[in-house]
């Protein structure tokens, strides 16, 4: 599903120095599984997750999206791939402040262009993370849990190919957190999509289908 | 704790900037009024004393102290040196240098015989015998020689004006005697005329009395006169003096005038009690009429001011409330690990206190350069360079300048006390709420202001009459009019945050289903966050509004004033010649008709710059003989229609034709008359006959070809004040004939002379000076306007609306820009949010494009519409402010394309600098980056 080949990313930091935050990077990551990139917190996780969603360029490097190479394309190719065929769930909630649950998720269907009945869709969305009834929500009127699970709903709701969730679990109690990878395997389940999430949290290891573990930007099992 | 302030104040220097600049603007407009008023003021008091020297040729500031000691009776003598001490000390009692003074002491009724042997003389008796001091200093001997400071033989020399040697019939060298005025020893008083003099005019305003008006005396040497007259048991005779003192009025403070007066009216009152002596000036009259004028000032500049500098303070609360908003983080923190209340508003205090001081230091000589703008305003937005104002810091001004620090310390700290209660969890909580209401919207204050103003507006509506008659006797109309027009413009753009939402609302449901994803998310962004929008609303529509507002009062009131002068005055010249008539003759021959002689008109031809010249008879007595009935209160106009049509300045848009074709109709038949439109409600008709008088001559016959309402000079009512206090409209009628017809009957009587010119009047003048023309009027329109523009109210008032105005400008950026850079810090998380959803990013900039039509571009609309409104609203009232007399001409709001293309240049401009600034942000915007703010 995604190539990794080769990436390498460097930040310039203050004096001139540079960091290397991510050394050779080769993976593979498997289409239609949930898959763990595991690794304490500055393992360079986080930035390699990045380049994967196309937020982020590698210094070198090439990452294959479905056999595209990604590296080379332009913003706005980078902006329309994001837009169509990812997801993305944050570590700290990422909903738009002044959207409901509901509206949080349709926005994401109109941004992707989604044809077909957005409601529908939304209300589908919403179901699949159990917050059918909290749609008319604003986030700040949630719990952090609920939040989490609709920005999840926000994220698969234009059916992604792929899913990416950079430490979803992070900031909720350890029942919720297995609460949001369980729906993570259920999508995988029902919608066949990809899930591609950071964790430091060892608990959570067994339930990925493949794990990858990030020492000092450098994958040391695999 | 000043160290941690400065640094937090260096931490966040774009904003502590702006706060500073408008601590600058407000202290800087606050200190420019007491001190445009003073030095205006200062400058005006002055102007009324130069005019009455230079119209009366009286010295205004001069006092005449006068007294009689009798001779007899020996308490006098107290009285007398008292009066005299009085005039000693006059100078300092009224705090002004003493330019000159004069003591004339004098004997009179003396009657005398001439030592010759002279056919004709009778005209020696009751002369007067004095000293005045200085006199040889001011004085030059046309005939004969000074008096010497000896007496002669017992023969005491003495010097006469020319008009009392002719009047006296005298000789040089004659000696007179006062059989009845003898010496201890029983000698007469003999006296010798040794010399005639004439004034010398020094400028020093010696000659308070011209020295033609000493007819009856003769000047004799002090000592002699002191030896002799002064004391009493010489002669013993009653010694009169006039004691003159000549203060230096270029050193009167205007905030000393009512001292003055006070002092003045003490010593009135002290001698209208007195018998023979006397306290006499002509200066409180002078000055009880400026202080009419003063208080019109003062009112007027500073309510001029109220609205920009409320504008200001919202500025600086808007501008502390943004910081505050960012920094309330640090204050939760600080709250939360245990900082009292107290100290956090110390902090913040002590920040205003800095902020403040900058102000301050700045503000006070920026005010010194406001004021000098505003003296040098010409008209609205134009400046021109003029006699500079004598501007001077004093208590007063620093008085004004604390009070504004004051306001803006305030407007910075008192945010600080809602914001200090709240420790951290609070914060996180409230800042999970939904924003409420603001309390003024709950309590519709909005509505209330803006209910106020229009209640305002209707009861000054209905009292219009009662504001003119307090103009018209000098008053200031009443400040709340003012008042009230900022209060609409306040109240109509709170009460608009109500509206506007729901025009924005209404604009999302319309398309809701079908807004592209970047549309849809900035309707929610506008709709949802709109507490945070609400202040930037309310300032762009002031702004706007205000700009609209303060440039249309500012031309309105100019233009008016100077319409209307054009068509009382008629031509850019109006001239009379004095014509030599009979009149001195008939004082001998009561019989004699009054008959004047016209001088030479063709001369008025050759004036080199004139572009047409006419004559226009004016009868401001003409009669008109209605049935049995007789109209007084007619203006007749004697004209030569082509010339007249030609020269005359006529409004166009007074008539509803072209005036053209009045007169063209008119030139059509000898007998034809325009009249003015009052003389339809008598039953006057097109073509009815009309029979009037013009003065003395016989009755005209006149075939009604037009009714107008308007007609140069024409005033078609006359407001006056009846003495019980009244406001009387009489109205007046015109009737316009050929001048020929007039001439025909009346012979020909004197006429104006009206020019139109083709360059500046300056020609005129040299033309009538060069050939020492004899004029009783001469009008010159350029001249008129320019003193009109000189006014210091109307030039306080153009001089203060401009420098708001680009107040209102400066601010305008000022806050568009923080607001926007706040805004777009505020909401990188949301940005990232957006991007990583995959957002473009002109999307994102087409996103802000839209808030910005639905922000900025409504209210920028809105504000327009108060503007226009509040212009058309309260203009009408507001001139009547600065009528001087009733407004002949029809009020014509006036709003300038070009002040409004400036505006608008200025509000765009800015705009798109700022979309431009917002463009560059939000390309720094780091995705990844942003996402992690949202981690704290």
């Amino acid at each position: 599903m995604i190539k990794v080949e080769n990436v390498n990313k460097i930040f310039p930091i203050a004096g001139g120095e540079s960091f290397h935050a991510l050394k050779d990077i080769n993976i593979e990551i498997p289409g239609g599984c949930l898959s763990i990139l595991k690794g304490r917190s500055g393992s360079g996780k986080t930035t390699l997750m990045n380049i994967l969603g196309a937020l982020d360029r590698p210094t070198s490097g090439s990452v294959f999206f479905d056999d595209k190479n990604i590296t080379g394309l332009s913003d706005a190719e980078r902006d329309l791939l994001r837009r169509k065929e990812i997801g993305f769930v944050f570590q700290s909630v990422a909903l738009i402040p002044m959207m409901t649950a509901y509206e949080n998720v349709e926005f994401s269907l109109r941004l992707a262009g989604f044809e077909g009945d957005r409601k529908a869709r939304a209300e589908e969305a919403l179901r699949l993370v159990g917050l059918a009834g909290r749609a008319g929500h604003l986030p700040q009127e949630m719990s952090g849990g609920e939040q989490q699970r609709v920005a999840i709903a926000r994220a698969i709701a234009h059916r992604p190919k792929v899913l990416f969730a950079d430490e979803p679990t992070a900031e909720l109690d350890t029942n919720t957190g297995l609460h949001v990878v369980k729906i993570f395997k259920d999508l995988v389940a029902s919608e066949g999509i990809t899930v591609v999430m950071t964790t430091h949290d060892t608990g959570l290891m067994e339930i990925g289908d493949a794990v990858f573990e990030l020492e000092d930007g450098e994958i040391i099992n695999g | 704790m000043l160290k941690f302030v400065l640094q937090k104040l260096i931490h966040k220097k774009w904003m502590v900037f702006s706060l500073v600049i408008g601590n600058i603007l407000l202290i800087a407009i606050a200190v420019s009024t007491p001190m445009y008023r003073d030095a205006s003021l200062k400058r005006m008091l002055n102007d009324d004393m130069d005019t009455y020297l230079n119209e009366k040729d009286i010295y205004p500031t001069r006092v005449i102290i006068n007294g009689t000691r009798a001779g007899s009776n020996p308490k006098s003598d107290e009285r007398f040196d008292e009066s005299r001490a009085d005039a000693d000390r006059l100078g300092d009692v009224f705090g002004l240098p003493v330019l000159n003074r004069v003591d004339h002491y004098y004997v009179d009724y003396i009657n005398t015989t001439s030592a010759l042997d002279k056919d004709v003389n009778n005209e020696l008796s009751n002369v007067s015998v004095g000293t005045m001091s200085g006199l040889k200093d001011h004085i030059s001997i046309v005939s004969g020689q000074m008096y010497k400071s000896e007496p002669d033989n017992g023969v005491i020399e003495a010097i006469v004006s020319e008009s009392a040697f002719v009047k006296m019939n005298l000789i040089v060298g004659e000696e007179i005697v006062a059989e009845k005025v003898k010496d201890p020893e029983g000698n007469p008083l003999r006296l010798r005329i040794s010399g005639v003099f004439k004034g010398e005019e020094k400028g020093d305003g010696y000659w308070v009395y011209s020295p033609n008006s000493y007819v009856k005396s003769l000047f004799i040497d002090e000592d002699i006169f002191n030896k002799r007259f002064a004391d009493k048991s010489y002669y013993g005779r009653d010694l009169n003096a006039n004691w003159f003192v000549l203060l230096d009025y270029t050193y009167m403070e205007p905030e000393k005038v009512s001292e003055y007066l006070k002092i003045s009216a003490g010593f009135k009152e002290t001698y209208d009690k007195l018998v023979s002596y006397g306290y006499r000036e002509v200066f409180s009259k002078i000055l009880t009429d400026y202080q009419a004028k003063e208080k019109k000032i003062e009112v007027t500049l500073i309510v001029l001011q109220i609205p920009v500098l409320v504008l200001l303070c919202s500025f600086i609360f808007m501008i502390s409330g943004q910081m505050l908003e960012l920094e309330q983080n640090e204050i939760s923190i600080l709250k939360s690990r245990g900082s009292g209340k107290g100290q956090i508003i110390t902090v913040y205090l002590l920040q205003s206190l800095v902020i403040a001081a900058a102000g301050l230091a700045i503000g006070l000589p920026f005010g010194v350069f406001i004021c000098k703008a505003v003296g040098s305003a010409n008209a609205f937005l134009e400046f021109v360079s003029r006699r500079a104002l004598n501007v001077r810091i004093n208590a007063g001004v620093l008085a004004y300048g604390g009070g504004a620090a004051l306001a803006a310390i305030l407007a910075m700290t008192i945010p600080v006390i809602k914001y200090s209660n709240v420790g951290i969890v609070d914060y996180k909580r409230k800042k999970n709420k939904k924003k409420d209401k603001a309390f003024w919207q709950k309590m519709y204050l909005d509505v209330i202001i803006l209910a106020v103003s229009l209640y305002g507006l209707y009861s000054f509506s209905r009292q219009k009459d009662v504001m003119l008659k307090e103009v018209l006797t000098g008053e200031s109309v009443d400040p709340l009019l003012f008042i009230s027009s900022s209060l609409f413009i306040i109240g109509a753009a709170l009460v608009s945050l109500r509206i506007l939402p729901l025009i924005t609302a209404l604009i999302y449901r319309i398309g809701k289903k079908h807004w592209a994803p970047n549309t849809y998310a900035s309707f929610l962004q506008i709709l949802r966050t709109g507490s945070k929008q609400r202040f930037i609303m309310v300032f762009i529509m002031l702004t706007v509004a205000l700009g609209i507002f303060n440039a249309s009062t500012a031309r309105t009131i100019l233009s008016n004033a100077e319409r209307n002068l054009k068509y009382i005055t008629g031509a850019d010249i109006v001239l009379k010649e004095q014509w030599p008539s009979n009149e001195s003759s008939m004082e001998n021959n009561p019989g004699a008709t009054l008959t004047y002689t016209e001088p030479d008109y063709s001369k008025f031809e050759e004036i080199p710059n004139a572009a047409c010249v006419t004559k226009v008879y004016r009868n401001d007595n003409a009669q008109v003989s209605s049935g049995t009935e007789r109209i007084k209160e007619v203006e007749l106009l004697g004209i030569i229609s082509d010339e007249f049509g030609k020269t005359a300045n006529f409004e166009e848009d007074l008539f509803p034709v072209h005036p053209f074709n009045y007169l063209n109709a008119f030139a059509g038949n000898t007998n034809a008359v325009i009249v003015s439109s009052n003389f339809e409600n008598l039953g006057y008709h097109l073509g009815d006959p009309i029979y009037y008088q013009a003065g003395s001559g016989g009755t005209l016959m006149g075939v009604i070809y037009g009714f107008v309402d308007y007609f140069p000079t024409y005033e078609k009512s006359v407001k006056t004040i009846t003495p019980d206090g009244d406001l009387k409209d009489t109205s007046r009628y015109l009737i316009v004939a050929h001048l020929a017809k007039i001439q025909e009957e009346t012979g020909v009587l004197p006429y104006e002379v009206w020019i139109k010119l083709n360059g500046s009047s300056k020609e005129v003048y040299n033309f009538v000076t060069e050939r020492d023309l004899k004029l009783s009027k001469y009008t010159d329109l350029s001249a008129e306007i320019v003193a009109l523009k000189n006014d210091t109210v109307f030039q306080g008032t153009s001089g203060i609306l401009t420098i708001s105005f680009i107040v209102v400008l400066v601010l305008c950026v000022a806050g568009f820009l923080i607001y926007w850079i706040l805004s777009i810090r505020s909401r990188e998380l949301l940005f990232g949010i957006f991007r990583a959803m995959g957002m473009t990013m002109k999307e994102i900039v087409l996103m802000l494009v839209n808030e910005q039509i639905f922000i900025s571009g409504l209210s920028i609309c809105m504000g327009s519409v108060i503007g226009f409104v509040g212009s058309k609203l309260y203009i009408p009232l507001i001139q009547l402010a600065y009528s001087a007399k009733a407004q002949m001409v029809p009020l014509d709001i006036l709003t300038e394309s070009r002040d409004m293309i400036r505006l608008f240049a200025v509000v765009i401009g800015v705009l798109f600098i700022c979309m431009g600034i917002l463009g560059v942000l939000i390309k720094k915007i780091n995705i990844s980056k942003a996402l992690k703010l949202g981690e704290d």
